[in-house]
């Protein structure tokens, strides 16, 4: 029984004398972070790591034209400068100023490339059905508007409102598209077949794909990463593993791309492989998690800066109110906490937005533990209104 | 006194914010200290969005040095003088800046403006803030707002949508106070576990085994003092490590405390069929109260509470939950007393009671194991 206590009793005074040792020690250390700088030299902040000189000089120029003259022209040029500099950057503030611009136009602006940058900023901002509303605006506009069609597709999958993916389908063929609607048939009709015919179907069309000519990295790219996810889907993680492979070597560059290797590496239990993947250095939220993660599995120390870390940002977005995360806080409510019913929270109200691989594996995991069989209803209940052939979870 | 607060004040801060990642959301923070008529407050701006507010590169070098930022003195004061304000009463309270200060929170450097209000004219106490730094910018960026006087610690947030609060002064510990003996009560009520355990050990105190079997107690006083006895140590036992989890001394997995608890129903429902601790099953309501507790604690810390009335919540809910058991027994113990005499009683209500409740438990101990 003493085995099944998570703290002894020895563990418990001495846990409870470090505690107070700490609350001792911690004020004067707090105490000290305030300061005044000796010296006029000192560098409070570079900003050439966050951007660099010709690019902020550039996003000074344009704010000044707006302030100038705020109208649509000057607006779309600030906010595509804006969009720019935070996918340069990864500061999520420049896509912040970018939808507190837009949003302040939004009713009065409606020319299609303003709805997709607002589609844009609301997808950073996990709004996604703001976003397929200001898509299916724009496409409403111009239908031939392939990023937008493509963007919907995605979004799409994202929210796991897979059935409406044919109607993209039919208007990508109807554009003469047909690259574009034959990936868009594959990962429909993909999702739709037994598993055994699914696993086929990607494996035949994954290379095709991967070597597609008229294609960009980015859409080719996107478009394994889909096949990997729907592979996952089928209970294939090692083919979904093979896919993200293929993807990473075209687009290099693509965070998510790696972010999911690790997911399908995980789910095989492969946790040296994975831990290969992330920077142990990193300060980034997903790659943190998956770190302490690797390290329990792994039975290694577990490096408690990071855990601080994590922890601290967890907390300033429950402060903040901030309900972007919610994907990361359910993982780290289960992986790193394990606290089941606290991940199923996070998991349930993410469900709500978001239903990728990912997520499912974490609601589906949760709710076994917990036995929650409403959950499981939930998700088959899913399956069901998507007519997709049954998930291997 | 002041001093000793704002040492709480950065404390807690830095508890709750230590490091960060490179990019974290645009956030500041104010620590609003009152006492009386004196309202204080730190204001921690992050110096990336002042610079992309209030262009603080000067020589344009890439980097924000100390030296620009003093260049800068009038104009960010300037800048906070127009975003944050004070209200007491309905007198607006003008205050005196100290000299900026820096601050690494979450690894991002921040501008700390710590400012003392001169007098504010009036003899109401009601403070209210108003802030609307880089809102205009920035709609997604938050000040988080920690208010303390000598008897509250208030978190409020800033929004575009929320630019004004009205912080009160006052405690709301009584009130927390008697919403937790609710909410104890309730928890009695709608834990069948707790109520089945309890029952168990009452089942016997009206009797004292003899030759084997369960015998009548005759002296009322004998009754009294033995469901006194059992209670008491149910009590404590729970009051201890309900209190200890409140605290964060202690903590146990939810499932094994659930778990636990369903065995200590199961086991003393067994120990009313097969007695092994006849006279002194107040040990037994000890050592699983200490269990008990762990359940209620778990319960407790899943309602929402102001961390600074925490002691009101715990005091409160513990009362709420001494007073759901005395109304059971208060209710049982006259009729198990009546009746102990009878054979219904001593076959049906304490051997097939106990076997119902023993089955309810180990239904329990399944699914909770499950």
């Amino acid at each position: 029984m003493k085995g099944l206590l998570v703290y002894s009793a020895s563990e418990v005074s001495r846990y409870f004398l470090m505690g107070l040792v700490l609350i001792l020690v911690m004020p004067s250390v707090a105490l000290s972070e305030v300061f005044t700088p000796n010296s006029d030299g000192f560098v409070v902040l570079k900003l050439t790591k966050t951007i660099n000189s010709p690019d902020y000089t550039r996003l000074q120029q344009l704010q000044k034209a707006y302030q100038k003259q705020p109208d649509e022209t000057n607006a779309l040029i600030l906010v595509k400068h804006l969009l720019y500099l935070a996918s340069q950057t990864a500061d999520p503030r420049f896509y912040d100023m970018a939808k507190t611009l837009i949003e302040s136009k939004d009713s009065r602006f409606n020319q299609p490339e303003w709805l997709f940058y607002h589609a844009k900023v609301l997808q950073f901002h996990h709004q996604f059905a703001g976003a397929l509303q200001r898509l299916d605006q724009l496409l409403t506009i111009n239908k031939n508007h392939l990023e937008a069609r493509m963007m919907t597709i995605s979004l799409l999958i994202t929210t796991g409102e897979i059935s409406q993916i044919s109607n993209e389908c039919q208007f990508l063929y109807q554009n003469h598209k047909y690259r574009y609607a034959e990936i868009c048939a594959i990962l429909l009709k993909a999702y739709s077949l037994p598993s055994a015919s699914a696993h086929q179907l990607l494996q035949h069309y994954a290379t095709d794909v991967a070597q597609a000519n008229g294609l960009s990295a980015s859409m080719r790219a996107w478009a394994l990463s889909v096949f990997a996810e729907i592979a996952s889907y089928h209970g294939k993680n090692a083919t979904a593993e093979s896919f993200y492979r293929m993807a990473i070597d075209i687009n290099p560059q693509a965070n998510y791309l790696k972010i999911n290797l690790i997911d399908t590496l995980l789910m095989q239990k492969k946790f040296n492989e994975a831990e290969a993947w992330l920077d142990p250095a990193s300060t980034d939220v997903p790659q943190l998690i998956r770190l302490i993660y690797i390290q329990k599995k792994l039975h290694k120390t577990i490096n408690q800066h990071q855990l601080d870390t994590l922890e601290n940002i967890f907390k300033l977005l429950e402060e903040r109110e901030d309900r972007r995360h919610l994907r990361e806080q359910a993982l780290y409510a289960w992986w790193i906490q394990e606290d089941p019913e606290r991940a199923l929270g996070f998991a349930q109200a993410n469900w709500a937005t978001q239903r990728e691989f990912i997520d499912r594996i974490i609601l589906y995991s949760v709710a076994m533990k917990l036995n929650d069989k409403s959950v499981l209803q939930l998700m088959n209940d899913w399956t069901n209104s998507q007519s997709l052939s049954q998930e291997v979870l | 006194m002041k001093t000793c607060l704002n040492g709480f004040v950065f404390f807690m801060m830095s508890f709750i914010l230590m490091p960060i990642y490179a990019h974290q959301t645009s956030t500041s923070f104010i620590d609003v200290t009152q006492q009386h008529e004196s309202v204080s407050f730190d204001l921690k701006l992050p110096v990336i969005d002042l610079h992309y507010k209030l262009d603080l590169d000067v020589n344009l070098d890439g980097q924000i040095t100390w030296d620009e930022i003093k260049l800068n003195n009038n104009v960010i004061s300037q800048f906070v003088v127009q975003h944050v304000s004070l209200r007491l009463g309905d007198s607006q309270c003008r205050y005196r800046q100290d000299p900026l200060q820096l601050e690494s929170i979450l690894d991002s450097s921040y501008l700390v403006i710590h400012a003392e209000s001169m007098q504010c004219e009036s003899t109401k106490n009601d403070l209210s803030v108003s802030y609307t730094a880089f809102f205009d910018m920035n709609s997604e960026h938050r000040a988080l707002l920690k208010y303390h006087t000598d008897e509250v610690e208030q978190s409020l947030l800033f929004s575009p949508n929320a630019t004004q609060h009205r912080l009160t002064m006052t405690s709301h510990g009584l009130e927390t106070f008697w919403q937790f003996i609710g909410e104890g009560i309730w928890h009695i009520f709608v834990g069948y576990d707790h109520i089945l355990f309890l029952l168990s050990l009452l089942l016997t105190s009206v009797l004292v085994r003899q030759a084997g079997q369960w015998q009548a107690v005759d002296n009322s006083t004998v009754v009294f003092m033995d469901s006194i006895k059992v209670v008491s140590a149910f009590t404590i036992a729970h009051s201890i490590t309900l209190s200890l989890v409140v605290l964060g001394v202690v903590s146990l997995p939810t499932q094994w405390v659930e778990s636990m608890i369903a065995l200590s129903v199961i086991l003393v429902a067994l120990n009313n069929l097969y007695p092994i601790f006849t006279n002194k099953r107040w040990l037994m309501a000890f050592a699983f109260g200490l269990i008990h507790g762990f359940g209620f604690a778990n319960v407790l810390q899943a309602l929402q509470f102001n961390q600074q009335s925490l002691l009101a919540a715990l005091a409160g809910f513990n009362i709420g939950v001494e007073f759901g058991q005395l109304v059971i027994v208060v209710l049982f113990m006259p009729i198990a007393y009546v009746l102990r005499g009878t054979t219904s009683y001593q076959t049906l209500g304490v051997k097939v009671g106990s076997l119902c409740i023993g089955v309810f438990g180990m239904v329990w101990l399944v699914e909770r194991l499950a």
